[in-house]
């Protein structure tokens, strides 16, 4: 139904042009959906603010609902960053305010704003389309980062539109996001289950409870590794996912390794991605490529 | 004085003490061939409004109504679409589920007719290729007998992911029917209670499927279209999907439709019905632009030109008949009617296709029972119906005012349920009101309530009124 | 018909399968008995559907479906390949250098298909046919519903292998730690052995000592109350 990539430099001190890094894999991946593409790329920490990327689907032009949203915010802190580029904003805002409370008010009584990342690093920006439509919208092609993840949308059960997309971020929790190739089978019934518990979903797309069930138990205590491996016994269907967090991304494989995924690495740098001829696209050369066999799960952090 | 009167329990009644007993004994599942045998919604439920005074008929008799159909010219990928000469095709039933002669007689007909066979699963009958003009060769997730020079000889090939008699679950052949020759063919062992697998054996899920379509195109040069046949499942998601994998035809199987072998509890309780099924896939189709562009053959319980019509004026491009063409070779005729005593059964109910036993030599390996299916009379029973079909399709198609029988339009119908007009979207009879867009409205209009009164953080549901 | 002494060469480089696959066919068509494919890059699709006399080596990795549906080629990826290398091949011989992804070897009914290196996920899935060698592991559900054909696997075997197989053998010479369901583990016998040692030394693989061998059970042959435990469980 998809294609997944992701991309980390090894070293902590290092950064790159990890956008299109991501993207170029995107773009061969591109051949198992262009339903909707996405990214979820790190770029420098901001120390004391967070960084948002919105989605402006409300009233008015973009700059009418950057303004409005400017309004919202301004009890919560120092806006740093305010820029919207066609229907997206990237804000960043110095504030003690919570994840949770700072992403309601972006969006309180303004239908069709919807934030699709809030975090210390993490920027999601996606879109209906292929990889070329994040490259011209929103000049990711120049995103300088650590590391990152990507999608490429094949639509199975859930609507064509840009929320539906991956990457989904586990909100509220900050710089976690999941991209997933497969379908979740006991989603509803898990769905429910964590909705009584008070946990909230935003869209219909089975691939969001991943991000949030990771998102707890990294919160519970869990190790990612953790997480992961408790995954491929509560999770239900079929899946290969990759997870980001700030320290680096994780990856799962079902039980009866439906989904493919291939890993290659250096001494800098790991990159996975569906297929091989996605690597081999991005990268050339001679890769040292590798294929996790089911139920594997791998981190790497940097 | 006491009357005792006697009473069947609904939940309990004998068929289900029948049944729970007989599985005392089996330690299993029943198998048995047909399907569904319950009432479910049908194209009965609809009835046609012909021209009278606001439109003007065509003279049954005397003025053309055409009725060739071109499968597979409207995506650009298939350098030889096929053309038929009626809308109405034969489906795919395995050499091993049918006997040689029933193969081979299907195929006759079809030449006559000028319409396509398919195979089925158990690879391609070299003799019903020879009989066959139009051939559609099956892909199969067992790959009995698959073989690229069988394929490169076909005129269609028909990736099947399910079957409406049993969709999500794999075929059957029973021990009796696999004989030397079919466990030749099938590489199995003799004898075997043969299960096929449900799942293709080298690809997974729908973003394989790209990539399998492109290699099966890419073994036949391009030539030839490629059909995604799907049981009527989740139809508007795999409709959806069909396309996007690049089929150039979806073949649409309803619950109605039979197998010569499966758990009964499947054909009773899988699949929804071929009507409303046809539905959705068109709107499905509508939704993403397809429309006119991708195919869709129907198939499931089709029995007479009134089927026919009504599925075309749904929107389908053609259908495919099964059981129907069974029954025109002579399943169920009152012949042999010892034998179906035998069996436990009689003419006008007679399921065993998978005993091997068919007392009509149809669904047999038996090479004594097969020799009653005799070849030559068989294809001409089964043309004349394939021919009366056609003329009941052209008949009502003209009584509609139109010259070709794929102009006829939902507008054509109207629905005697309640039921059948939100399932088909056709206005209830007496009516000018499309239920089904009421209710979709009545859908969408309770979504937007929930979402304003929804009171926290925003959801994507709001965004779509 | 020139026949050329080095062999004629396809340079895949920045062209789709189809225009790749198009200059094979046109060159065996020329009489071609000797091709190289320089810069696969992990195509999909190349060498599919082909049915002449002729020797294909691909210098570099290959993608999914490799040789599909062949009959009679002689195919070497002097890399990795994808899934479904060899599907549902009728003769021939397939040689990967690297690993192969999930199905390698699906329902193939004649032919060899070699993996020197791990095999994925159901591998040689549904074969009808033919023999498979893998020279290091194989992964879940290998040699599911196997019918016909032999299988040689010199590393481990992962969960489920040989599960449901209706006949045909897969010697392991590597752990077997789960075998699926119905798949009976026993010994080769004298002849098992020397096939082997054939095999393996016309490929060049090292022989790596002490196969098991699994074959059917035949209890999933007919539907029988009495097995029921078989019908039920799956790993």
């Amino acid at each position: 139904m998809c294609g997944v990539a992701g991309f980390l430099y090894k070293d902590p001190g290092r950064s790159g042009p990890v956008g299109q890094t991501v993207l170029r894999m995107l773009d061969v991946l591109g051949s198992r959906g262009v339903d909707g593409t996405g990214v979820a790329l790190y770029g420098p920490p901001e120390r004391d603010a967070l960084v948002l990327r919105v989605k402006l689907g409300g009233r008015g032009s973009g700059d009418e609902q950057a303004a409005r949203i400017a309004d919202r915010l301004e009890s919560m802190g120092t806006i740093r960053h305010c820029e919207v580029r066609d229907d997206y904003l990237r804000l960043v805002i110095a504030t003690a305010g919570s994840v949770a409370r700072v992403a309601e008010a972006v969006e309180q009584g303004d239908p069709g704003v919807e934030v699709f990342s809030a975090g210390h690093a993490m920027e999601v920006v996606k879109q209906v389309g292929p990889a070329q439509v994040l490259r011209d919208r929103y000049c990711l092609s120049t995103f300088e980062g650590t590391h990152g993840i990507g999608h490429t949308r094949l639509a199975t059960e859930s609507r064509v539109d840009i929320s539906h997309c991956h990457p989904f971020w586990a909100r509220p929790y900050a710089d976690i996001s999941v991209v997933h190739n497969g379908q979740i089978t006991n989603y509803r019934k898990m769905r429910r289950l964590m909705e009584m518990r008070g946990v909230h979903f935003c869209t219909d797309n089975d691939s969001e409870i991943i991000a949030l069930y990771i998102a707890e138990q990294l919160a519970s205590g869990a190790k990612l590794q953790q997480a992961l491996e408790r995954s491929v016994d509560d999770l239900d269907g079929t899946f290969t996912y990759l997870i980001s967090t700030p320290d680096g991304i994780g990856m799962a494989k079902d039980f009866f390794a439906t989904k493919p995924l291939i890993v290659t690495e250096t001494d800098e740098w790991v990159a996975v991605a569906s297929e091989e001829v996605a690597l081999y696209e991005t990268f050339g050369g001679v890769l040292r490529t590798y294929q996790p066999p089911a139920r594997e799960v791998q981190v790497w952090l940097r | 004085m006491d009357r005792s009167v006697i009473r069947h329990s609904a939940t309990f009644p004998p068929e289900v003490i029948e049944d729970i007993q007989t599985k005392a004994e089996l330690g299993h599942y029943r198998i048995r061939g047909w399907g569904t045998i319950k009432k479910v919604p049908n194209f009965d439920d609809l009835t046609f409004i012909p021209s009278s005074l606001s439109r003007v008929p065509l003279e049954g008799y005397r003025e053309k109504c055409v009725t060739r159909t071109v499968i597979g010219d409207r995506t650009g990928r298939a350098a030889r679409p096929l053309v038929l000469e009626t809308p109405i095709t034969i489906t795919g039933m395995s050499y091993g589920a049918l006997s040689r002669n029933a193969k081979v007689a299907l195929g006759k007909a079809a030449t006559r007719v000028g319409t396509s066979t398919t195979t089925g699963d158990g690879g391609m009958l070299p003799a019903e290729r020879e009989a066959s003009h139009l051939l559609v060769y099956q892909v199969l997730p067992s790959r009995y007998g698959f073989n690229l020079h069988h394929m490169r000889q076909a005129d269609a090939i028909e990736i099947c992911i399910g079957q409406g008699a049993k969709p999500g679950t794999g075929g059957v052949l029973l021990g009796e029917k696999v004989s030397a020759e079919i466990a030749g063919i099938r590489d199995l062992p003799v004898g075997v209670d043969q299960r096929s697998p449900v799942r293709h054996p080298d690809w997974i899920g729908p973003d394989d499927l790209i990539i399998k379509i492109e290699e099966l195109r890419e073994a036949t040069d391009w030539q030839i279209p490629v059909y995604v046949k799907i049981g009527a499942s989740r139809v508007a998601d795999d409709v959806k999907l069909a396309c996007k994998a690049g089929a150039d035809v979806i073949v649409l199987d309803g619950m109605e439709a039979s197998t010569a072998a499966s758990p009964d509890l499947l054909m009773e309780h899988t699949a929804i019905p071929t009507m409303p099924a046809l539905v959705e896939a068109v709107e499905a189709l509508r939704e993403i632009q397809m429309l006119g562009k991708v195919q869709v053959i129907v198939s499931g319980g089709i029995r007479t030109g009134m089927d026919v019509a009504k599925a075309l004026a749904l929107g389908a491009d053609a259908v495919s008949i099964g059981t129907a063409a069974l029954i025109a070779l002579n399943c169920n005729r009152p012949i042999y009617v010892e034998d179906y005593h035998a069996l436990g059964t009689e003419p006008g109910a007679c399921h065993l296709c998978h005993t091997g036993r068919c007392p009509v030599g149809i669904t047999t390996q038996d090479p004594e029972l097969m020799q009653r299916l005799e070849i030559e009379p068989a294809a001409d029973r089964v043309t004349n119906y394939l021919n009366s079909l056609t003329m009941e399709t052209q008949m009502i198609a003209r009584a509609c005012g139109k010259s070709n029988v794929h102009d006829l339009e939902p507008e054509d119908l109207r629905a005697l349920t309640i039921e059948a007009s939100i399932m088909s979207g056709c206005p209830l009879a007496g009516t000018e009101v499309n239920l089904r867009e009421v209710v979709k409205k009545l859908g969408t209009l309770a979504e937007q309530l929930s979402a304003f009164s929804y009171n926290g953080h925003g959801s994507a549901t709001a965004a779509h009124a | 018909m020139a026949a050329v002494s080095t062999g004629a060469v396809v340079d895949a480089t920045g062209k789709e399968t189809r225009e790749i696959n198009r200059e094979i066919r046109a060159l065996i068509a020329r009489g071609e008995k000797t091709i190289r494919v320089a810069n696969p890059g992990a195509r999909h699709n190349l060498a599919v559907g082909l049915d002449s006399d002729v020797s294909i080596t691909f210098e570099g990795p290959a993608g999914y479906f490799l040789g599909g549906m062949m009959d009679g080629p002689r195919l070497h990826v002097q890399g990795n390949c994808g899934w479904s290398v060899g599907e549902d091949m009728l003769s021939g011989e397939i040689v990967i250098d690297g690993y192969a992804g999930n199905s390698a070897a699906a329902a193939i009914r004649g032919g060899t298909v070699v993996i020197r290196g791990d095999a994925g996920a159901r591998s040689g899935v549904s074969m009808k046919g033919g023999l498979l060698i893998v020279g290091g592991s194989v992964g879940y559900m290998t040699g599911f519903m196997m019918q016909k054909g032999t299988m040689i696997v010199c590393g481990d075997a992962g969960p489920a292998i040989g599960d449901s197989m209706y006949n045909g053998h897969i010697f392991v010479a590597g752990s077997v730690d789960q075998p699926g369901n119905d798949a009976v583990v026993g010994e080769p016998t004298d002849e098992d052995n020397a096939m082997i040692a054939e095999a393996l030394s016309r490929y060049n693989i090292p022989h790596p000592g002490g196969f098991k061998k699994l074959s059917s059970g035949g209890r999933l042959w007919n539907f029988s109350k009495k097995e029921i435990g078989v019908w039920i469980e799956a790993l």
